[in-house]
């Protein structure tokens, strides 16, 4: 028995994968694992992240860890990014730091990294990330006050984030947002209310010309008697060609109702798109993109790679 | 019809039908794996545009910018000037696989020996950034390990490597 144990243990940690990034932080927002942050900044961010997301779908991820398990910053970000799910599944409008404060690049420098969800890929570039951490970031970071750092990074893309998705001056819940996915913006409104109409019309058409072909007490939704010739006179000494037999009914047919109803995007690869769970699903209603109608983000954004740091 | 009465023409006729068939599917087959990977290329993973296309457009503004940056400093008649905008040049006119990443690598160093402006310090920091980032960015794309997979597993392997030859079925250009 102890045996046995010993061996399903060991099989259990064979096939157990190896997490190389840490774990998604509780709060969602703010991983301070290297335990350099101050509370009330960690407060103060996640207070104001979660304000963002129930408004956009926003969420900017701060990280905090010693090393970085031998990845260069931007694997390990990628790594967060793709096991994570940062920002709304809806959008991909997540932005995530990450810095470690005893793990040295080749150039002898703290590597950190910034990466944006595919949804800010056209919005938002590497060069203003870029910025941000010029202006903002790198001269705290290097000289060990990290609070500094990253408050004014996060202030930064905070300001951003909030200028960008204030276009109908509707952040709030409860309003509209800006469309900023790429993609095509036509309404399928028209196309799909002349499609019902051409539809009616089919089926009115068809009833009408069933309703014409039907025999005396014949069957309209399975008739395959077709009279060649509608015969007006037939000599009294001929007898009538006999009537077919009516064709079996056929059986009760009820269409199979699909499958599940997808919110937001599909996942890339292993592990894209997870959700965050209950915690930080907006208590308001599915959206429209007219005014007065809240939305509910769920987070799982993804991430293409690339962004800016020190890798 | 007239039917075949020898045994032998029977054979040769079925023979022929099954090579053609063969052929004529596996050549359907392969073409589709390609197109489907072409499309994430043009349109990327989800059909928004973002792939390796815009990434691809993206690195030849960025390299048109960095030889502007070039020039205002004096290095325009510099052999690594005259390298990028010369593959700049080649890839506005469509050669997708022109080569910039090498180039303005070369470029950015020489302009990084400069005594720059603080503009165009920060110019350049960004340019790096951006060419970095993008070069993530294709290499982890859905395209590019579709080719891979593609070029690698697909054509590779018997016998979609002769069925491939026969047909006229190209491998998928891999960016980096």
């Amino acid at each position: 028995m102890k045996r046995l144990c010993s061996l399903l243990l060991c099989l259990a940690l064979l096939v157990t994968p190896a997490l190389a990034v840490v774990a998604k932080p509780a709060n969602g927002y703010v991983g301070d694992y290297a335990q350099v942050l101050d509370d009330d900044l960690e407060r103060d961010m996640v207070q104001r992240d979660k304000t963002l997301f129930d408004s956009t779908g926003a969420a900017i991820v701060v990280v905090s860890v010693e090393f970085m398990d031998g990845l260069d910053a931007e694997s390990y970000a990628y790594e967060c990014f793709d096991q994570w799910g940062i920002g709304s599944e809806e959008r991909n409008n997540g932005l995530l730091l990450v810095f470690a404060t005893d793990d040295l690049n080749d150039a002898g420098l703290k590597k950190c990294w910034v990466m944006k969800g595919v949804g800010l890929e056209s919005a938002l570039s590497d060069s203003t990330l870029n910025g941000w951490l010029e202006d903002y970031f790198y001269d705290d970071f290097d000289a060990g006050d990290y609070d500094g750092a990253v408050e004014g990074f996060f202030d930064a893309a905070y300001a951003w984030m909030e200028r960008y998705y204030a276009g109908t001056e509707n952040t709030a819940p409860g309003g509209a947002y800006p469309e900023e996915e790429r993609g095509s913006s036509f309404s399928l409104l028209g196309p799909l209310v002349v499609f019902t109409v051409l539809l009616i019309i089919a089926i009115v058409l068809v009833i009408a010309l069933s309703s014409l072909f039907r025999g005396r007490g014949g069957y309209s939704y399975y008739n395959t008697y077709r009279p060649r010739a509608r015969i007006v006179f037939w000599p009294r000494w001929r007898s009538r060609p006999r009537r077919p037999p009516p064709p079996p009914r056929p059986p009760d047919y009820r269409p199979h109702t699909g499958g599940g109803f997808h919110l937001g995007g599909a996942s890339r690869g292993g592990g894209v798109g997870r959700s965050g769970g209950g915690s930080f699903r907006s208590s308001s209603h599915t959206s429209s993109r007219s005014v007065g109608h809240s939305s509910s983000f769920h987070s799982g954004g993804h991430s293409r790679g690339g962004g800016v740091g020190r890798r | 019809m007239v039917p075949i009465k020898s045994a032998k023409t029977a054979l040769i006729v079925t023979v022929a039908v099954i090579l053609a068939a063969t052929l004529f599917g596996s050549h359907r087959s392969l073409n589709a794996l390609r197109k489907d990977a072409l499309a994430v290329l043009e349109q990327g993973e989800y059909g928004d545009g973002v792939g390796v296309r815009s990434d691809l457009a993206r690195r030849g503004d960025v390299c048109a910018n960095l030889c502007t940056v070039a020039r205002n400093n004096g290095l325009g008649e510099s052999d690594a000037y005259r390298r990028l905008s010369a593959q700049v040049e080649a890839f506005r006119a469509g050669e997708l696989d022109a080569e910039l990443e090498e180039p303005a690598q070369a470029l950015m160093e020489a302009l990084s020996g400069l005594p720059l402006s603080e503009r165009d310090q920060r110019h350049l920091s960004n340019f790096q950034a951006e060419l970095g980032s993008i070069r993530d960015t294709i290499r982890r794309d859905k395209y590019t390990q579709m080719a891979q997979d593609f070029n690698t597993g697909t054509l590779a392997a018997f016998p979609a490597n002769l069925l491939s030859r026969l047909t006229g079925v190209r491998p998928l250009p891999v960016y980096t």
